[in-house]
């Protein structure tokens, strides 16, 4: 598979791990996307460094050839995956409290109450 | 110093996203359980799939660029780049929870606030 393809997948599949597996609903806060966003910042400044310095390069035929900041745009979607996966893992080894439900997101704050009231069949858990 | 040019980008990542904790008051690096849960499953998700990647030719690492120390066919800041960039995000994420929550103002105060009646502790 190329870089393209496996981008394609990962993307797809980690959103799936922070809505269906770990339940922790980032992609549905805006605190969640605020955060993204200043991370895709630097991330352009960052991987233009290593993309545009040679750092790393990528064999054509892995990649689409669509070029953001000096990297591929796979790139982007690699981020996406490896942030995301990481923050969802982060919520959901937290204490239930510190599941995102302050932030005035109804979807999430409803996931948050089911597990607070322990109506769920996953105990809850305290680090 | 060329060689150091994948090392400086971690640094500079560091470097802006470490004194998050102490300016918005976090506690994320004192949680190391939970950091290492979140990041390590993770982390060994997407080496493995940097390692096969790099095999199969998809990317290659400069070597006049890197340091010269190969772990599985990747420079030691790669594997390292799956333990910043996560924290980095995690960082993030939880500055702007506290910001969106207290205000930018308000939240700057409050770890400040906390630091003076915690004097000895180290964030």
């Amino acid at each position: 598979m190329s870089y393209t393809q496996l981008v394609l997948l990962a993307v797809p599949v980690t959103v799936l791990l922070d809505l269906g597996v770990l339940r922790t609903g980032l992609v549905r806060t805006r605190a969640w996307w605020a955060a993204y966003g200043i991370v895709l910042v630097f991330q352009l400044l960052t991987n233009g460094w290593l993309t545009g310095r040679g750092i790393v390069t990528y064999a054509p035929e892995a990649i689409s050839g669509l070029r953001v900041a000096y990297a591929p745009v796979e790139d982007v979607g690699f981020g996406f995956a490896l942030v995301l996966a990481s923050t969802a893992s982060w919520v959901r080894w937290g204490a239930p409290s510190s599941r995102p439900h302050d932030d005035g997101d109804s979807a999430v704050a409803t996931t948050s109450a089911r597990r607070a009231r322990g109506t769920t069949t996953r105990p809850p858990k305290t680090s | 110093m060329r060689q150091l040019g994948y090392a400086a980008m971690l640094a500079f990542v560091l470097a802006g996203t470490v004194p998050l904790h102490r300016v918005f008051g976090l506690s994320v690096l004192r949680q190391r359980r939970r950091l290492a849960l979140a990041v390590l499953p993770v982390a060994a998700v997407f080496v493995g799939w940097d390692v096969l990647a790099t095999r199969a030719g998809h990317w290659a690492f400069d070597p006049r660029q890197t340091l010269p120390a190969r772990v599985a066919g990747l420079p030691v800041e790669e594997w390292l780049f799956f333990l910043v960039i996560p924290l980095a995000g995690i960082l993030t994420y939880e500055a702007v929870r506290v910001v969106l929550r207290d205000g930018l103002v308000g939240a700057v105060r409050d770890a400040a606030a906390g630091r003076r009646q915690r004097p000895g502790e180290r964030r």
